[in-house]
Protein backbone atom coordinates (compact mmCIF):
# COMPACT_ATOMS: atom_id res chain seq x y z
CA UNK A 1 0.00 0.00 0.00
CA UNK A 2 1.63 3.25 -1.17
CA UNK A 3 1.74 6.24 1.77
CA UNK A 4 0.61 9.05 0.66
CA UNK A 5 3.52 11.56 -0.03
CA UNK A 6 3.99 14.93 1.98
CA UNK A 7 2.78 17.84 0.31
CA UNK A 8 5.97 19.62 -1.56
CA UNK A 9 6.63 22.66 -2.14
CA UNK A 10 5.07 22.70 -5.22
CA UNK A 11 1.94 21.40 -4.44
CA UNK A 12 1.47 23.92 -1.56
CA UNK A 13 1.80 26.77 -4.41
CA UNK A 14 -1.58 27.64 -4.64
CA UNK A 15 -0.88 28.74 -8.40
CA UNK A 16 -0.04 24.99 -9.16
CA UNK A 17 -3.13 23.72 -7.47
CA UNK A 18 -5.63 26.13 -8.48
CA UNK A 19 -4.21 26.56 -12.12
CA UNK A 20 -6.44 25.34 -14.77
CA UNK A 21 -4.92 23.39 -17.63
CA UNK A 22 -4.61 25.03 -20.42
CA UNK A 23 -5.47 23.25 -24.04
CA UNK A 24 -3.13 21.59 -25.63
CA UNK A 25 -2.73 23.72 -28.67
CA UNK A 26 -2.29 26.85 -26.81
CA UNK A 27 0.71 25.74 -25.05
CA UNK A 28 1.57 24.28 -28.42
CA UNK A 29 1.35 27.98 -29.97
CA UNK A 30 3.03 29.30 -27.20
CA UNK A 31 6.02 26.90 -27.51
CA UNK A 32 6.06 27.93 -30.90
CA UNK A 33 6.47 31.57 -30.32
CA UNK A 34 8.97 31.02 -27.40
CA UNK A 35 11.23 28.67 -29.65
CA UNK A 36 10.92 31.42 -32.66
CA UNK A 37 11.49 33.88 -30.89
CA UNK A 38 15.12 32.87 -29.31
CA UNK A 39 15.59 31.48 -32.58
CA UNK A 40 15.79 34.56 -34.39
CA UNK A 41 17.37 36.20 -31.44
CA UNK A 42 20.13 33.90 -31.01
CA UNK A 43 20.55 33.47 -34.70
CA UNK A 44 21.40 37.22 -35.28
CA UNK A 45 23.68 37.53 -32.14
CA UNK A 46 25.81 34.29 -33.99
CA UNK A 47 25.34 35.70 -37.37
CA UNK A 48 24.83 39.29 -37.50
CA UNK A 49 22.97 41.15 -40.25
CA UNK A 50 22.35 44.42 -39.63
CA UNK A 51 18.68 45.41 -39.87
CA UNK A 52 17.51 42.47 -41.98
CA UNK A 53 15.72 40.91 -39.43
CA UNK A 54 14.69 43.83 -37.58
CA UNK A 55 13.36 44.18 -34.86
CA UNK A 56 15.91 41.00 -34.11
CA UNK A 57 19.37 42.91 -34.30
CA UNK A 58 22.99 41.98 -32.54
CA UNK A 59 24.16 45.09 -30.09
CA UNK A 60 27.56 45.89 -31.40
CA UNK A 61 27.37 49.84 -30.41
CA UNK A 62 30.85 50.87 -29.03
CA UNK A 63 32.72 47.88 -29.39
CA UNK A 64 35.48 48.98 -31.27
CA UNK A 65 38.85 49.38 -29.33
CA UNK A 66 41.14 52.74 -29.34
CA UNK A 67 44.36 53.23 -27.61
CA UNK A 68 46.20 56.03 -26.71
CA UNK A 69 47.47 58.42 -29.46
CA UNK A 70 44.32 57.65 -31.78
CA UNK A 71 42.60 60.38 -33.52
CA UNK A 72 39.03 60.99 -33.11
CA UNK A 73 37.90 63.01 -36.06
CA UNK A 74 34.51 64.87 -36.55
CA UNK A 75 33.59 65.74 -39.57
CA UNK A 76 30.86 68.65 -40.97
CA UNK A 77 29.46 69.96 -44.26
CA UNK A 78 29.14 73.34 -44.74
CA UNK A 79 27.84 74.95 -47.62
CA UNK A 80 29.14 78.38 -49.48
CA UNK A 81 27.67 81.36 -51.89
CA UNK A 82 29.69 82.62 -54.56
CA UNK A 83 28.89 86.17 -54.17
CA UNK A 84 31.41 88.79 -54.13
CA UNK A 85 30.90 88.71 -49.60
CA UNK A 86 30.36 84.54 -49.62
CA UNK A 87 28.40 83.33 -47.03
CA UNK A 88 28.74 79.89 -45.07
CA UNK A 89 26.72 77.75 -43.01
CA UNK A 90 26.38 74.49 -41.27
CA UNK A 91 24.29 72.08 -43.34
CA UNK A 92 23.11 69.15 -40.35
CA UNK A 93 22.29 65.62 -41.20
CA UNK A 94 18.11 66.27 -41.00
CA UNK A 95 18.44 69.05 -43.47
CA UNK A 96 19.58 66.40 -46.06
CA UNK A 97 17.32 64.18 -45.39
CA UNK A 98 19.55 61.50 -43.28
CA UNK A 99 20.05 60.81 -39.59
CA UNK A 100 23.50 61.26 -37.75
CA UNK A 101 25.28 58.17 -38.18
CA UNK A 102 24.75 57.46 -42.20
CA UNK A 103 25.53 61.20 -42.87
CA UNK A 104 28.67 60.90 -41.26
CA UNK A 105 29.63 57.63 -42.46
CA UNK A 106 28.91 59.30 -46.02
CA UNK A 107 31.54 62.54 -44.28
CA UNK A 108 34.34 59.80 -43.50
CA UNK A 109 34.08 58.52 -46.85
CA UNK A 110 33.62 61.56 -48.63
CA UNK A 111 36.89 62.81 -46.55
CA UNK A 112 39.25 59.65 -47.66
CA UNK A 113 38.20 60.23 -51.27
CA UNK A 114 37.00 56.20 -51.24
CA UNK A 115 35.06 54.66 -54.14
CA UNK A 116 30.98 55.63 -53.93
CA UNK A 117 32.17 59.25 -52.66
CA UNK A 118 31.03 61.00 -55.79
CA UNK A 119 27.55 58.84 -55.62
CA UNK A 120 27.86 60.92 -51.99
CA UNK A 121 28.62 64.23 -53.54
CA UNK A 122 26.11 64.23 -55.99
CA UNK A 123 23.08 63.55 -53.55
CA UNK A 124 24.85 65.68 -50.72
CA UNK A 125 24.68 68.64 -53.62
CA UNK A 126 21.45 67.98 -55.30
CA UNK A 127 19.83 67.57 -51.79
CA UNK A 128 21.08 70.73 -50.26
CA UNK A 129 20.49 72.73 -53.87
CA UNK A 130 16.95 71.85 -53.50
CA UNK A 131 16.30 73.45 -50.29
CA UNK A 132 14.71 76.94 -49.69
CA UNK A 133 16.54 79.41 -49.05
CA UNK A 134 20.11 80.68 -50.05
CA UNK A 135 21.28 79.06 -52.86
CA UNK A 136 24.91 77.75 -52.47
CA UNK A 137 27.59 77.08 -55.39
CA UNK A 138 29.86 74.53 -53.33
CA UNK A 139 30.24 72.55 -50.33
CA UNK A 140 33.02 72.16 -48.17
CA UNK A 141 34.29 69.40 -45.79
CA UNK A 142 35.45 70.28 -42.52
CA UNK A 143 37.40 68.21 -39.86
CA UNK A 144 37.90 68.20 -36.13
CA UNK A 145 40.57 66.12 -34.48
CA UNK A 146 41.01 65.27 -30.89
CA UNK A 147 43.59 62.61 -29.77
CA UNK A 148 43.45 60.67 -27.09
CA UNK A 149 46.70 61.48 -25.19
CA UNK A 150 48.05 59.26 -22.15
CA UNK A 151 46.32 61.24 -19.85
CA UNK A 152 42.95 61.33 -21.59
CA UNK A 153 41.10 62.77 -24.75
CA UNK A 154 43.22 66.41 -25.46
CA UNK A 155 41.46 68.49 -23.18
CA UNK A 156 41.95 71.73 -25.08
CA UNK A 157 40.83 70.03 -28.13
CA UNK A 158 37.71 68.95 -26.85
CA UNK A 159 36.98 72.83 -24.84
CA UNK A 160 38.19 74.67 -27.68
CA UNK A 161 37.11 73.10 -31.17
CA UNK A 162 39.31 73.86 -33.71
CA UNK A 163 37.93 73.13 -37.80
CA UNK A 164 39.64 73.05 -40.59
CA UNK A 165 38.59 72.70 -44.17
CA UNK A 166 39.49 69.10 -45.89
CA UNK A 167 37.79 69.57 -49.13
CA UNK A 168 35.13 71.74 -51.58
CA UNK A 169 33.68 70.80 -54.33
CA UNK A 170 30.75 72.77 -56.68
CA UNK A 171 27.16 71.88 -56.48
CA UNK A 172 26.98 71.75 -59.85
CA UNK A 173 30.24 69.93 -60.23
CA UNK A 174 30.48 67.15 -57.82
CA UNK A 175 33.53 66.09 -59.65
CA UNK A 176 35.14 68.93 -58.50
CA UNK A 177 36.68 67.65 -55.77
CA UNK A 178 39.52 70.59 -54.16
CA UNK A 179 41.56 69.40 -51.15
CA UNK A 180 41.68 71.91 -49.18
CA UNK A 181 44.13 70.61 -46.53
CA UNK A 182 45.45 67.51 -46.77
CA UNK A 183 43.14 64.62 -44.53
CA UNK B 1 17.41 11.95 -18.77
CA UNK B 2 15.60 13.56 -21.89
CA UNK B 3 12.00 12.97 -19.71
CA UNK B 4 13.41 14.99 -17.02
CA UNK B 5 14.77 18.12 -19.36
CA UNK B 6 11.55 18.12 -20.75
CA UNK B 7 10.06 18.42 -17.42
CA UNK B 8 12.35 21.34 -16.35
CA UNK B 9 11.80 23.24 -19.44
CA UNK B 10 7.90 22.68 -19.09
CA UNK B 11 8.78 24.21 -15.27
CA UNK B 12 10.57 26.90 -16.52
CA UNK B 13 8.19 28.16 -19.34
CA UNK B 14 4.93 26.78 -18.00
CA UNK B 15 4.84 26.73 -14.29
CA UNK B 16 1.62 28.59 -13.66
CA UNK B 17 2.04 32.17 -12.95
CA UNK B 18 0.30 35.58 -12.21
CA UNK B 19 -1.86 36.54 -14.59
CA UNK B 20 -1.67 39.83 -12.52
CA UNK B 21 1.91 39.96 -13.12
CA UNK B 22 1.07 39.34 -16.75
CA UNK B 23 -1.32 42.04 -17.14
CA UNK B 24 0.82 44.78 -14.84
CA UNK B 25 3.41 44.23 -17.22
CA UNK B 26 0.95 44.89 -20.24
CA UNK B 27 -0.30 47.82 -18.61
CA UNK B 28 3.26 49.48 -18.44
CA UNK B 29 4.27 48.09 -21.78
CA UNK B 30 1.81 49.41 -23.86
CA UNK B 31 1.20 52.59 -21.20
CA UNK B 32 4.81 53.39 -21.55
CA UNK B 33 5.12 52.59 -25.22
CA UNK B 34 1.94 55.00 -26.31
CA UNK B 35 1.50 57.61 -23.69
CA UNK B 36 5.44 58.20 -23.26
CA UNK B 37 7.38 57.07 -26.00
CA UNK B 38 5.07 58.43 -28.58
CA UNK B 39 5.83 61.83 -27.85
CA UNK B 40 9.17 61.36 -25.33
CA UNK B 41 11.86 63.20 -27.58
CA UNK B 42 14.77 60.59 -27.02
CA UNK B 43 11.29 57.94 -27.03
CA UNK B 44 12.62 57.16 -30.98
CA UNK B 45 9.45 57.16 -31.93
CA UNK B 46 9.49 60.13 -33.35
CA UNK B 47 6.64 62.69 -34.31
CA UNK B 48 4.57 62.40 -37.59
CA UNK B 49 6.14 65.24 -39.42
CA UNK B 50 9.66 63.59 -38.58
CA UNK B 51 8.83 60.30 -40.97
CA UNK B 52 7.21 62.61 -43.66
CA UNK B 53 10.10 64.55 -43.75
CA UNK B 54 12.06 61.42 -44.39
CA UNK B 55 9.94 60.01 -47.00
CA UNK B 56 9.90 63.21 -48.99
CA UNK B 57 13.87 64.23 -48.56
CA UNK B 58 15.47 60.82 -47.74
CA UNK B 59 13.57 59.60 -50.66
CA UNK B 60 16.17 58.33 -52.78
CA UNK B 61 18.03 56.21 -49.67
CA UNK B 62 14.69 54.27 -49.17
CA UNK B 63 15.74 51.19 -48.10
CA UNK B 64 12.82 49.02 -45.97
CA UNK B 65 13.97 46.27 -44.06
CA UNK B 66 11.25 43.00 -44.15
CA UNK B 67 9.44 43.66 -41.21
CA UNK B 68 8.42 46.99 -43.05
CA UNK B 69 7.80 45.18 -46.32
CA UNK B 70 5.92 42.64 -44.40
CA UNK B 71 3.40 45.04 -43.14
CA UNK B 72 3.25 47.18 -45.92
CA UNK B 73 2.51 44.27 -48.58
CA UNK B 74 -1.57 44.32 -47.77
CA UNK B 75 -1.53 47.86 -49.44
CA UNK B 76 0.94 46.76 -51.66
CA UNK B 77 4.45 48.65 -50.67
CA UNK B 78 6.25 45.19 -50.93
CA UNK B 79 8.68 46.95 -53.60
CA UNK B 80 7.01 50.32 -53.58
CA UNK B 81 8.90 53.32 -52.33
CA UNK B 82 8.17 55.23 -48.91
CA UNK B 83 5.02 54.81 -47.61
CA UNK B 84 2.66 58.06 -48.25
CA UNK B 85 2.00 60.91 -45.38
CA UNK B 86 -1.45 59.61 -45.37
CA UNK B 87 -0.41 56.08 -44.41
CA UNK B 88 2.13 57.06 -42.01
CA UNK B 89 -0.31 59.25 -40.36
CA UNK B 90 -2.79 56.64 -39.72
CA UNK B 91 -0.33 54.36 -38.42
CA UNK B 92 0.28 56.86 -36.43
CA UNK B 93 -2.93 56.97 -35.14
CA UNK B 94 -3.81 53.50 -34.64
CA UNK B 95 -0.64 53.70 -32.60
CA UNK B 96 -2.52 56.06 -30.22
CA UNK B 97 -5.62 54.51 -30.50
CA UNK B 98 -5.09 50.66 -30.51
CA UNK B 99 -1.79 51.52 -27.93
CA UNK B 100 -4.86 53.16 -25.23
CA UNK B 101 -7.61 50.19 -25.53
CA UNK B 102 -4.66 47.54 -25.33
CA UNK B 103 -3.35 49.40 -21.86
CA UNK B 104 -7.15 49.79 -20.79
CA UNK B 105 -7.66 46.31 -22.02
CA UNK B 106 -10.79 47.08 -24.25
CA UNK B 107 -10.96 44.49 -27.26
CA UNK B 108 -7.36 43.35 -26.03
CA UNK B 109 -6.12 41.29 -28.32
CA UNK B 110 -7.04 43.31 -31.34
CA UNK B 111 -6.11 45.92 -30.03
CA UNK B 112 -2.53 44.74 -28.79
CA UNK B 113 -1.77 43.37 -32.39
CA UNK B 114 -2.58 46.56 -34.21
CA UNK B 115 -0.76 48.21 -31.59
CA UNK B 116 2.08 46.65 -32.01
CA UNK B 117 1.92 46.33 -35.86
CA UNK B 118 1.32 49.53 -35.94
CA UNK B 119 4.41 51.00 -33.62
CA UNK B 120 6.54 48.21 -35.99
CA UNK B 121 5.67 49.87 -39.14
CA UNK B 122 6.77 53.44 -37.70
CA UNK B 123 9.74 52.01 -36.57
CA UNK B 124 11.03 50.01 -39.38
CA UNK B 125 10.27 53.07 -41.48
CA UNK B 126 12.12 55.28 -39.20
CA UNK B 127 14.99 52.93 -39.75
CA UNK B 128 14.45 52.24 -43.65
CA UNK B 129 16.79 55.46 -45.10
CA UNK B 130 20.46 53.65 -44.43
CA UNK B 131 20.50 54.24 -40.57
CA UNK B 132 19.16 51.50 -37.95
CA UNK B 133 19.01 51.70 -34.08
CA UNK B 134 18.51 49.27 -31.32
CA UNK B 135 16.46 51.48 -28.77
CA UNK B 136 13.26 50.65 -29.91
CA UNK B 137 14.45 46.89 -31.12
CA UNK B 138 13.47 45.07 -27.33
CA UNK B 139 10.35 47.26 -27.23
CA UNK B 140 8.89 45.86 -30.65
CA UNK B 141 9.91 42.43 -29.92
CA UNK B 142 7.47 42.68 -26.51
CA UNK B 143 4.83 44.22 -27.89
CA UNK B 144 4.37 41.27 -30.39
CA UNK B 145 4.61 38.84 -27.72
CA UNK B 146 2.56 40.18 -25.53
CA UNK B 147 -0.14 40.30 -28.43
CA UNK B 148 -0.02 36.91 -28.26
CA UNK B 149 -0.25 35.81 -24.91
CA UNK B 150 -3.29 36.01 -22.22
CA UNK B 151 -2.36 39.85 -20.86
CA UNK B 152 -5.50 40.70 -20.85
CA UNK B 153 -6.80 37.74 -18.78
CA UNK B 154 -7.32 40.09 -15.56
CA UNK B 155 -7.12 43.69 -14.92
CA UNK B 156 -8.95 44.75 -18.20
CA UNK B 157 -11.91 46.16 -19.46
CA UNK B 158 -12.31 43.27 -20.96
CA UNK B 159 -12.65 41.05 -17.59
CA UNK B 160 -14.48 44.00 -16.29
CA UNK B 161 -17.29 43.21 -19.08
CA UNK B 162 -17.37 39.37 -18.89
CA UNK B 163 -17.92 39.71 -15.18
CA UNK B 164 -20.59 42.16 -15.78
CA UNK B 165 -22.23 39.55 -18.55
CA UNK B 166 -22.52 37.07 -15.44
CA UNK B 167 -19.61 35.08 -16.54
CA UNK B 168 -18.80 32.22 -13.36
CA UNK B 169 -17.22 33.65 -10.26
CA UNK B 170 -13.80 32.72 -10.70
CA UNK B 171 -12.10 30.61 -8.30
CA UNK B 172 -9.81 30.78 -5.36
CA UNK B 173 -6.69 31.03 -7.18
CA UNK B 174 -8.02 31.71 -10.87
CA UNK B 175 -5.01 34.48 -11.22
CA UNK B 176 -2.95 31.81 -11.89
CA UNK B 177 -2.25 30.21 -15.54
CA UNK B 178 0.06 27.98 -17.23
CA UNK B 179 -0.17 30.51 -19.87
CA UNK B 180 1.23 33.43 -18.11
CA UNK B 181 5.08 32.98 -17.36
CA UNK B 182 6.29 32.24 -20.85
CA UNK B 183 5.58 35.38 -22.18
CA UNK B 184 7.51 37.26 -19.12
CA UNK B 185 10.26 34.33 -19.76
CA UNK B 186 10.41 34.67 -23.12
CA UNK B 187 11.09 38.59 -22.59
CA UNK B 188 13.39 38.04 -19.84
CA UNK B 189 15.70 35.38 -21.98
CA UNK B 190 15.64 38.08 -25.28
CA UNK B 191 16.75 40.76 -23.05
CA UNK B 192 19.78 38.59 -21.95
CA UNK B 193 20.40 37.69 -24.84
CA UNK B 194 20.85 41.36 -25.85
CA UNK B 195 23.16 42.07 -23.72
CA UNK B 196 25.32 38.86 -24.02
CA UNK B 197 25.30 40.23 -27.93
CA UNK B 198 26.71 43.76 -26.48
CA UNK B 199 29.38 41.99 -24.46
CA UNK B 200 30.08 39.27 -26.88
CA UNK B 201 30.87 42.15 -29.67
CA UNK B 202 33.34 43.75 -27.28
CA UNK B 203 35.58 41.10 -27.35
CA UNK B 204 35.13 40.12 -31.11
CA UNK B 205 35.17 43.81 -32.25
CA UNK B 206 37.56 45.37 -29.22
CA UNK B 207 39.03 42.46 -27.89
CA UNK B 208 41.03 42.99 -24.43
CA UNK B 209 41.73 46.72 -25.46
CA UNK B 210 38.34 47.08 -24.95
CA UNK B 211 38.86 47.71 -21.06
CA UNK B 212 42.13 49.93 -21.80
CA UNK B 213 40.54 52.95 -20.05
CA UNK B 214 41.39 54.76 -23.82
CA UNK B 215 38.36 52.70 -25.71
CA UNK B 216 36.36 54.65 -23.02
CA UNK B 217 37.63 58.07 -23.21
CA UNK B 218 37.14 57.43 -27.43
CA UNK B 219 33.50 56.70 -27.09
CA UNK B 220 32.71 59.27 -24.14
CA UNK B 221 34.32 62.18 -26.31
CA UNK B 222 32.72 60.90 -29.73
CA UNK B 223 29.01 60.93 -28.13
CA UNK B 224 29.83 63.78 -26.56
CA UNK B 225 30.93 66.36 -29.30
CA UNK B 226 28.35 64.37 -31.66
CA UNK B 227 25.41 65.48 -29.01
CA UNK B 228 26.47 68.07 -27.50
CA UNK B 229 26.93 66.07 -24.06
CA UNK B 230 29.20 68.40 -21.93
CA UNK B 231 29.21 65.61 -18.98
CA UNK B 232 30.41 63.54 -21.28
CA UNK B 233 33.11 65.63 -23.13
CA UNK B 234 34.50 66.35 -19.32
CA UNK B 235 34.75 62.85 -17.91
CA UNK B 236 36.39 61.80 -21.56
CA UNK B 237 39.31 64.23 -20.49
CA UNK B 238 39.80 62.32 -17.24
CA UNK B 239 42.91 59.71 -17.33
CA UNK B 240 42.22 56.67 -18.74
CA UNK B 241 42.85 55.09 -15.77
CA UNK B 242 39.58 55.89 -14.56
CA UNK B 243 38.01 54.51 -17.15
CA UNK B 244 39.09 50.58 -16.29
CA UNK B 245 36.63 50.43 -13.38
CA UNK B 246 33.56 51.07 -15.30
CA UNK B 247 34.43 49.63 -18.28
CA UNK B 248 34.67 46.10 -16.40
CA UNK B 249 31.33 46.64 -14.85
CA UNK B 250 29.66 47.73 -18.07
CA UNK B 251 31.13 44.19 -19.28
CA UNK B 252 30.41 42.18 -16.67
CA UNK B 253 26.70 43.33 -16.12
CA UNK B 254 25.99 42.51 -19.96
CA UNK B 255 27.21 39.26 -19.41
CA UNK B 256 26.16 38.24 -16.31
CA UNK B 257 22.70 39.35 -16.85
CA UNK B 258 20.88 35.94 -17.52
CA UNK B 259 21.85 35.06 -13.67
CA UNK B 260 18.64 37.35 -12.59
CA UNK B 261 16.73 34.86 -14.35
CA UNK B 262 18.07 31.73 -13.16
CA UNK B 263 18.81 33.06 -10.03
CA UNK B 264 15.94 35.18 -9.11
CA UNK B 265 17.27 36.15 -5.29
CA UNK B 266 19.57 37.96 -7.33
CA UNK B 267 17.07 40.14 -9.85
CA UNK B 268 16.99 43.17 -7.54
CA UNK B 269 20.70 44.15 -7.43
CA UNK B 270 20.47 43.11 -10.84
CA UNK B 271 18.15 45.25 -12.27
CA UNK B 272 19.36 47.84 -9.96
CA UNK B 273 22.60 47.56 -11.64
CA UNK B 274 21.02 47.95 -14.99
CA UNK B 275 19.00 50.57 -14.14
CA UNK B 276 22.23 52.58 -12.63
CA UNK B 277 24.60 51.48 -15.76
CA UNK B 278 21.32 52.67 -18.56
CA UNK B 279 20.68 56.23 -16.30
CA UNK B 280 24.47 56.84 -16.46
CA UNK B 281 24.92 56.56 -19.85
CA UNK B 282 22.04 58.80 -20.41
CA UNK B 283 23.66 60.75 -17.92
CA UNK B 284 26.61 61.66 -19.83
CA UNK B 285 26.41 60.52 -23.34
CA UNK B 286 22.45 61.42 -23.71
CA UNK B 287 22.33 57.63 -25.17
CA UNK B 288 18.61 56.42 -24.01
CA UNK B 289 17.83 53.18 -23.41
CA UNK B 290 14.41 54.12 -21.44
CA UNK B 291 12.60 51.02 -23.16
CA UNK B 292 14.88 48.97 -21.34
CA UNK B 293 14.35 50.01 -18.76
CA UNK B 294 10.69 49.84 -18.75
CA UNK B 295 10.92 46.13 -19.86
CA UNK B 296 12.46 45.12 -17.21
CA UNK B 297 8.82 45.01 -15.59
CA UNK B 298 9.04 41.27 -17.08
CA UNK B 299 11.07 40.45 -13.66
CA UNK B 300 7.97 41.44 -11.44
CA UNK B 301 7.51 37.98 -9.77
CA UNK B 302 11.34 37.90 -8.87
CA UNK B 303 10.94 41.44 -7.82
CA UNK B 304 7.82 40.63 -5.88
CA UNK B 305 9.11 37.48 -4.10
CA UNK B 306 12.70 38.62 -3.62
CA UNK B 307 11.92 42.51 -2.22
CA UNK B 308 14.63 43.76 0.05
CA UNK B 309 14.05 44.35 3.46
CA UNK B 310 14.32 47.92 2.99
CA UNK B 311 11.18 47.90 0.44
CA UNK B 312 8.73 45.79 2.81
CA UNK B 313 5.92 47.44 4.45
CA UNK B 314 5.45 46.39 8.26
CA UNK B 315 2.66 44.30 8.41
CA UNK B 316 -0.21 46.35 9.73
CA UNK B 317 -3.19 44.98 11.78
CA UNK B 318 -5.42 45.40 8.88
CA UNK B 319 -2.89 43.50 6.51
CA UNK B 320 -3.75 39.72 5.33
CA UNK B 321 -0.47 38.26 4.67
CA UNK B 322 0.90 37.79 0.89
CA UNK B 323 -0.27 35.03 -0.74
CA UNK B 324 2.64 32.25 -0.82
CA UNK B 325 3.66 32.17 -4.46
CA UNK B 326 7.76 31.14 -3.70
CA UNK B 327 8.74 28.77 -5.70
CA UNK B 328 8.36 29.32 -9.26
CA UNK B 329 11.08 27.54 -10.78
CA UNK B 330 13.54 29.40 -12.44
CA UNK B 331 16.06 26.89 -13.75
Amino acid sequence: MRRPSPPSSEAANPLRTAAPLPRRGAKARAALVVAGVLALQGYVVARPRAARWYPFVDYPMYARSAREGEVLRLRELRARTCEAAPRTWRVTAWQVGEQESRFHRELSLIAAGRPGARRHRARLSRTVAARPGPRPCALQLWERAVVLEADGADARALRVPRWTPLREWRVDRPDSVVTLVAG
Amino acid sequence: MVTRLLAALDRHWFAPGSLRDLALVRILVFGSQTLVFLFFPVGRLRPPGAHVHLATVGAELYQPMLALRLLLLPVGGWDGGPPSPAMLGAAYGAALVAGVLATIGLLARPAMLVAAAANLLLVAHYHAYGEYHHHEALMMIALWVLALAPSAAVWSVDAARRRRRGAPAAPAGADASPLARWPLRLMQWVIALTYLSAALSKLQVGGLAWFNGYTMSYHLAHAGLRRGAELAVAVAALPPGLHLVPSAVAFLFEALFFVAIVRPRLAWPVLLVGAAFHLSVYATMRIAFFQTLVLYCVFVEALRLHRPAWLRLPPGPARRPPPAMEGAPAG
